[in-house]
C-alpha cells in the first residue's frame, strides 16, 4: 500500500457508516423504541428483522429523518445528522409502496434526486441511463409508473434511490407487495446491485427468509429492543434468545430444567425422560431450542427424545413436515426427508430425537 | 354415498321457474329504468335551452336581439361586472378552499377535522337571506368591521363597505368556499403523502416539493374547482344587489328585469344565451385541460 | 310460511297502489283549489280576498286597521301579500299567464296605477259605487280605476346629526359640491327622480304637474348627482335602514317612513318644500274572482273615517276621507301629505306624460342606473 493510500485509509478509518446510540421514541404514551444501539459497517447489507410492532419501520424512518427520536444520537460517516432534514441527510430511500411520482416518466423519476442537486442535463441523462441499465429497464425510460408492473416499479424506485450514490440506502419492506416468484427474483437483483455498487444498505422486513437471503448481518428486533445482532448463520445456528430462536430459525422451544453438575460451565439438562449434559451457565428453568431440521425419527440414545402422536403431516416437495403432539410440551414441528419411510398418518405414534450438539439451551 | 343435487325450491302456488338474481340488468330492464330520467332531462333541461336558443334567434328582432343585448349599456356593464367579479371570487374561493382542503387532508385530530368541516359547510346550511343579512350587518357603516377598524385606529372615519364591489366579492366568496373545498378535497385526498416524503428524501426543499410534486398532482382538481366555482358565480342573482346596490347588478338580475319588468323577452333570451355560452366555455376549457375524470371528481 | 309470504306480497302491492292513488288525489286537489276558470261568479261575493301591499308598516296597518275589522263585520277573509314596488310588473305577469292571483292593490303608486289602467288591467268602479265615493271622499280623489289612498310625499330627509344643514329646495339637494354627504334615492321610480331633477333645473313647483320633462336635461342633472348617491333603495324598509345604520346621511324617501323613523328613535328631519305629491290608489285587479267582495271592501274603507285615521297613524300616509282628520292627533295630522300646509308646498308629478312615454323613460332609466 502506497503512503498516499495509507494516509487516506487512516483519514477514513471510520468503517462505521451509520452509528446509532440510545435511540428512544414514544408515540403518545406508547414506547416504540426503547434504546437502540447499532453500528452499520460501510458496505454491509444490514437487515432490521422483526414482527409488526417491533419498531423496525420507526427506526428506519428516524434514520431517514421523517421522524425525530425523543433521545439518542445518530452519526453518518462520523457526521451528526440528528438535526438535519431528510433532504440534507442525502440518504437514498425505497418506500414500501415505492412512492414513484405518477406524473413523471421513469427517467424523470430516476433523475429527480439529481435534478434537486442541480446536475447539468448531460451528466444527468447519462447517469439516469446508467442506473436504468443497472436495474435492467433501459427500454422503459419514457413510460409512466402506472404503465409498469409491480416488479418494474420496484426497480425504478431502487434506481431512483441510488442515482446520486447516497452514503446509505434505506429500504422499507420493498418486496412486500410482490408475489413469491417475483420476490425471489428481486432478491437476486438486490444482491447483484449491492455487489456492483457496494452501497451500505439498511433493510427492513418481517420475513426471515428474505433476511437470510440478502443480509450480511441481521438485527432482530422485538418490542422496541434489539434482541439479536449477528450474521444470519450465527443467528440461525446459535440463537441468543428464545425469541430469536423461534422467530428466526422457527425452532421448537422445549421447556426443561438445568441443574449444576460436575465441571465448570456445565449443566445437566432434564427434559421429560431425557437427560444430558451441555455447556451452559444457566440454572433452573430453561428452554431448549430445537430446529425442525435437526429432528430425526426414532430414538437416539444420549440425546433429547420426544415421543408423541402425529397431528398432521405435510409433503412439501423434497421435505416432509410433521407436527407431533408431545405430552406435557405441546406441538413439535419436524422436517425430515420426504423419502424416509414411516407411519405418519394423523393419530399414529411417533418418536423424534435430536443430537445434543443440535440443542441450544436458552433462558426462557 | 350419493351427492345431493341442487334444486330450485318449489313454492306453493307458483309453477313458473324463477331465474337466479343477478346484479347485471338485462338490456331491456336497463333501458326501461333509465328512460324516465332521460325523458325528464330532455323535457326539463334540453328542450327549454333549445327553445331559448331558437327564440333568441327568431322572436323579436331575430339575430338582431344579440345586437340589442350587446348595445345596451346596462347589459354590457352587467356582463363585464359579472365576469370580473366572478373571476375574483373564483380566485379567492379556490385559494382559500385549497388551503382548507389541504388542512383537512393533513389534520390528525378528529375534533379539528370535524370543526373545520363544520365551518366550511356552514354557508351551505345557511339560507341566502341569512348570509346576506349577516354581511349587511357586518359591513354597515356602524357595523362590526368598521367598529374594529376604528377601534384599532386603522381609519379615523367609518369606511364605506356595504354597497361596494368588495362587499359583493366577500359575500360571494363566503358562499362559494364550500363548493371549492368539496371540489378540491377529492384530488387532495388522492395525493399520496408518502410522495412528499420521497421528494424530501431525494433532496427537495419544501418549496420545490410543492412546485414539482404537489402542485402538478392537484392542478387538475384546481382547474375543475375553478371552472365549477366560476360557472356558478356568474349566475348569481340576489347577493350582488343586496350587497352591491341596485346600480351594480349581475347579468342574471338584468335579464330578470328584462323579462319581468320590461317584458323584452327576446333581448333577455339573447343575453341568457350569451351567459350560458360563457359558462359552457369555462367548463369546456377546463374539461379540455384536465379531462372528464377530474371534473367528475370535483362535482363530487 | 307460504301464506305469510303471499300476504306480504299482496300487502306490498296494495300499498303501492294506494300510494299512487293518494298522490294523484293530492295533485288534483291542490290544482283544483286554485284552478282557473271562467265561472268565478260563485266566489265573487266571498273571500278570501288577496290584498297586495307594501310590507312592513303598510301591510301591518292594512291588517290591523282595515282588514281585521272588515273581516269581523262581514266574515269575508282577507289575505295580505307583500310585494313592495312590484305591483305593476306582477299584475302584468299574472295577466299574461292568465292567472290573476291578486284581488286588491293596496296604495298603488300613482304612476303604476295610471300605467296599469292604460293597459286595461284594473277593474273600473261600478257607477253607483263611484257616485257614492265622490260624495264622501275628498275632491279629485275618485278616478275610474279606484280612489286615492295613502297619499304621500317624496321628501328630502336629513339625519339631524350627520346632515345638520338640510337642503331646503330641490336645487340645493342636487348641489353635491356644496353638500357632498352620501345620499339615497329611489331605484324603482324614474318619474320621481326625473321630476326632482327638473325642479332642480328650475321648473317651478306649481307647474311640474303639467310640465313635459326634458329627458336629456333631467338625466344630465341626475348624472351630475350620481357619484354622491350611495344607495338606490328598492324597498321603503331599505330606505329606513340606511338612514338608521348610517350608510347615507340624507336622501329622498317616503314621508310616512321618515316620520316612522323619527318615532322609532332615529333623529331625522323631513323637508316638505318641493317634495313630490304621490297619491296612492286603492285598485281592484281586472279579472279578480272576488270582484263583489273587493268592491265591498273598498266601500267599507271609504265609509270608515276612524279606521282610516287608525291606518294613517300606522303608516303616516294620508287618507281621503276628510272626516278622518277629526280622529287624529295634531302631530299625526301635520305629518300627512294631504294636510293643507303640506299639500301647498308639494309639487305634482305629470302621470299622463309618464304613461305616454313609459317605454322610453324606463329604458333610459335602466341605462342610467346600471349603464
Amino acid at each position: 500500500m502506497t503512503s498516499v493510500a495509507a494516509a487516506s485509509a487512516t483519514l477514513q478509518d471510520t468503517a462505521v457508516a451509520l452509528h446509532v446510540r440510545s435511540i428512544r421514541k414514544s408515540f403518545g404514551n406508547q414506547e416504540v423504541l426503547r434504546g437502540i444501539d447499532l453500528d452499520v459497517q460501510r458496505g454491509e447489507f444490514l437487515t432490521l428483522l422483526g414482527p409488526s410492532g417491533s419498531g423496525k419501520t420507526t427506526l428506519l424512518r428516524i434514520i431517514a429523518g421523517f421522524e425525530s427520536p425523543d433521545s439518542g444520537e445518530m452519526k453518518l460517516q462520523g457526521r451528526d445528522i440528528s438535526r438535519l432534514s431528510p433532504a440534507e441527510r442525502g440518504l437514498g430511500m425505497v418506500f414500501q409502496q415505492y412512492a414513484l411520482f405518477p406524473h413523471l416518466t421513469v427517467a424523470e423519476n430516476v433523475g429527480y434526486g439529481l435534478r434537486m442537486r442541480r446536475w447539468e442535463s448531460g451528466p444527468l441523462r447519462a447517469r439516469v441511463e446508467h442506473m436504468l441499465e443497472i436495474v435492467g429497464l433501459p427500454h422503459l425510460a419514457g413510460r409512466k409508473p402506472r404503465q409498469l408492473s409491480g416488479g418494474q416499479q420496484q426497480r425504478v424506485a431502487l434506481a431512483r434511490a441510488l442515482a446520486y450514490e447516497p452514503e446509505l440506502l434505506l429500504m422499507d419492506e420493498p418486496l412486500g407487495a410482490l408475489d413469491k416468484n417475483l420476490r425471489l427474483q428481486m432478491e437476486e437483483e438486490l444482491r447483484r446491485v449491492h455487489r456492483e455498487l457496494g452501497t451500505t444498505v439498511v433493510y427492513v422486513t418481517h420475513d426471515q427468509e428474505e433476511a437470510l437471503a440478502l443480509s450480511d448481518r441481521i438485527a432482530v428486533m422485538a418490542d422496541g429492543r434489539l434482541v439479536g445482532l449477528d450474521t444470519p448463520t450465527a443467528l440461525y445456528q446459535r440463537p441468543t434468545t428464545a425469541f430469536v430462536a423461534k422467530f428466526f430459525a422457527n425452532a421448537n422451544l422445549v421447556p426443561a430444567t438445568a441443574t449444576a453438575t460436575a465441571g465448570a460451565g456445565r449443566a445437566e439438562i432434564t427434559a421429560g425422560e431425557s437427560r444430558f449434559t451441555v455447556d451452559s451457565e444457566l440454572r433452573g428453568d430453561v428452554v431448549l431450542a430445537v430446529r425442525p431440521r435437526s429432528l430425526r425419527t426414532g430414538e437416539q440414545p444420549g440425546g433429547l427424545v420426544l415421543g408423541g402422536t402425529v397431528v398432521d403431516s405435510l409433503l412439501l416437495g423434497d421435505d416432509r413436515q410433521v407436527r407431533v403432539d408431545v405430552a406435557g410440551i405441546g406441538a413439535i414441528v419436524a422436517r425430515i426427508d420426504a423419502a424416509q419411510p414411516g407411519e405418519f398418518e394423523p393419530g399414529s405414534p411417533l418418536t423424534l430425537s435430536v443430537a445434543v450438539r443440535d440443542v441450544t439451551v436458552l433462558a426462557p | 354415498m350419493s351427492v345431493p343435487t341442487h334444486q330450485a325450491p318449489k313454492r306453493a302456488g307458483r309453477t313458473r321457474e324463477r331465474g337466479t338474481w343477478t346484479p347485471q340488468l338485462s338490456r331491456r330492464a336497463g333501458i326501461l329504468l333509465v328512460t324516465p330520467l332521460v325523458l325528464a332531462v330532455l323535457l326539463l333541461v334540453v328542450y327549454p335551452i333549445l327553445k331559448l336558443l331558437y327564440d333568441s334567434l327568431t322572436v323579436g328582432a331575430g339575430p338582431g336581439n344579440y345586437v340589442d343585448a350587446v348595445s345596451s349599456g346596462a347589459i354590457r356593464r352587467a356582463f363585464v361586472h359579472t365576469l370580473l367579479t366572478s373571476a375574483a371570487v373564483t380566485a379567492l374561493s379556490v385559494g382559500i378552499g385549497a388551503s382548507l382542503a389541504w388542512t383537512l387532508r393533513r389534520a390528525r385530530h378528529r375534533v379539528a377535522t370535524a370543526l373545520i368541516w363544520a365551518a366550511v359547510l356552514l354557508p351551505f346550511w345557511m339560507g341566502v337571506v341569512v348570509k346576506n343579512y349577516a354581511f349587511a350587518l357586518l359591513f354597515a357603516r356602524e357595523g362590526l368591521v368598521n367598529e374594529v377598524l376604528l377601534g384599532l385606529g386603522l381609519v379615523d372615519r367609518p369606511v364605506q363597505l356595504l354597497y361596494t364591489t368588495t362587499a359583493v366579492i366577500v359575500g360571494m366568496t363566503y358562499t362559494m368556499i364550500p363548493y371549492a373545498v368539496l371540489a378540491l378535497y377529492p384530488s387532495m385526498s388522492a395525493v399520496d403523502l408518502e410522495l412528499m416524503n420521497a421528494a424530501d428524501g431525494l433532496g427537495a426543499s419544501r418549496r420545490r416539493t410543492f412546485t414539482s410534486i404537489l402542485l402538478p398532482l392537484v392542478m387538475p382538481g384546481f382547474i375543475a374547482a375553478a371552472a365549477i366555482v366560476f360557472a356558478i358565480s356568474i349566475g348569481f342573482y340576489v347577493t350582488p344587489v343586496l350587497l352591491g346596490g341596485a346600480q351594480a347588478p349581475f347579468i342574471a338580475t338584468v335579464i330578470g328585469d328584462d323579462i319581468f319588468t320590461f317584458f323584452d323577452y327576446p333581448r333577455a333570451a339573447a343575453a341568457s344565451v350569451l351567459l350560458l355560452a360563457i359558462a359552457l366555455l369555462a367548463i369546456g376549457a377546463a374539461l379540455k385541460a384536465v379531462g372528464l375524470k377530474a371534473i367528475r371528481g370535483g362535482l363530487g | 310460511m307460504h301464506q305469510r309470504r303471499n300476504r306480504v306480497r299482496v300487502g306490498g302491492r296494495f300499498a303501492a297502489v294506494a300510494t299512487v292513488v293518494l298522490l294523484l288525489a293530492a295533485g288534483c286537489g291542490s290544482s283544483g283549489g286554485s284552478s282557473g276558470g271562467a265561472s268565478g261568479g260563485d266566489d265573487s261575493a266571498k273571500g278570501p280576498l288577496v290584498v297586495a301591499s307594501w310590507g312592513s308598516s303598510t301591510s301591518e296597518s292594512m291588517r290591523k286597521y282595515l282588514a281585521e275589522p272588515f273581516t269581523k263585520e262581514t266574515g269575508i277573509e282577507i289575505q295580505i301579500v307583500d310585494a313592495p314596488g312590484k305591483y305593476a310588473a306582477s299584475v302584468q305577469a299574472q295577466s299574461r299567464a292568465g292567472k290573476i292571483q291578486w284581488d286588491i292593490l293596496d296604495a298603488t303608486s300613482a304612476p303604476d296605477a295610471y300605467a296599469l289602467d292604460k293597459l286595461g288591467l284594473l277593474e273600473h268602479l261600478p257607477a253607483d259605487l263611484k257616485a257614492d265615493l265622490e260624495k264622501i271622499l275628498v275632491k279629485d280623489s275618485v278616478k275610474d280605476f279606484g280612489y286615492s289612498f295613502s297619499a304621500l310625499g317624496y321628501l328630502v330627509t336629513c339625519h339631524n346629526k350627520r346632515a345638520p344643514k338640510c337642503p331646503g329646495t330641490a336645487k340645493e339637494y342636487f348641489d353635491a359640491k356644496a353638500n357632498p354627504a352620501p345620499r339615497q334615492m329611489i331605484a324603482t321610480s324614474p318619474l320621481v327622480n326625473l321630476s326632482l331633477a327638473e325642479l332642480a333645473n328650475g321648473v317651478p313647483a306649481k307647474e311640474l304637474g303639467t310640465h313635459e320633462i326634458d329627458l336629456d336635461r333631467a338625466f344630465a342633472k341626475l348624472e351630475e348627482l350620481k357619484p354622491a348617491v350611495k344607495v338606490w333603495w328598492q324597498s321603503s324598509d331599505q330606505s329606513q335602514q340606511t338612514m338608521r345604520t348610517g350608510e347615507v346621511d340624507l336622501g329622498v324617501m317616503y314621508s310616512g317612513r321618515a316620520y316612522l323613523l323619527q318615532e322609532q328613535g332615529t333623529p331625522v328631519t323631513p323637508v316638505w318644500t318641493e317634495g313630490l305629491y304621490n297619491p296612492g290608489f286603492m285598485n281592484v285587479v281586472k279579472g279578480s274572482k272576488h270582484k263583489e267582495a273587493s268592491f265591498r271592501f273598498l266601500r267599507w274603507i271609504a265609509e270608515h273615517p276612524e279606521a282610516q285615521a287608525g291606518w294613517a297613524s300606522g303608516t303616516r300616509n294620508s287618507v281621503p276621507n276628510p272626516k278622518a282628520f277629526d280622529h287624529m292627533t295634531p302631530a299625526l295630522r301635520e305629518s300627512l301629505a294631504d294636510w293643507p300646509a303640506n299639500r301647498e308646498v308639494l309639487a305634482n308629478m305629470n302621470y299622463g306624460w309618464y304613461v305616454k312615454n313609459f317605454d322610453e323613460v324606463n329604458t333610459r332609466w335602466q341605462e342610467f342606473l346600471r349603464g
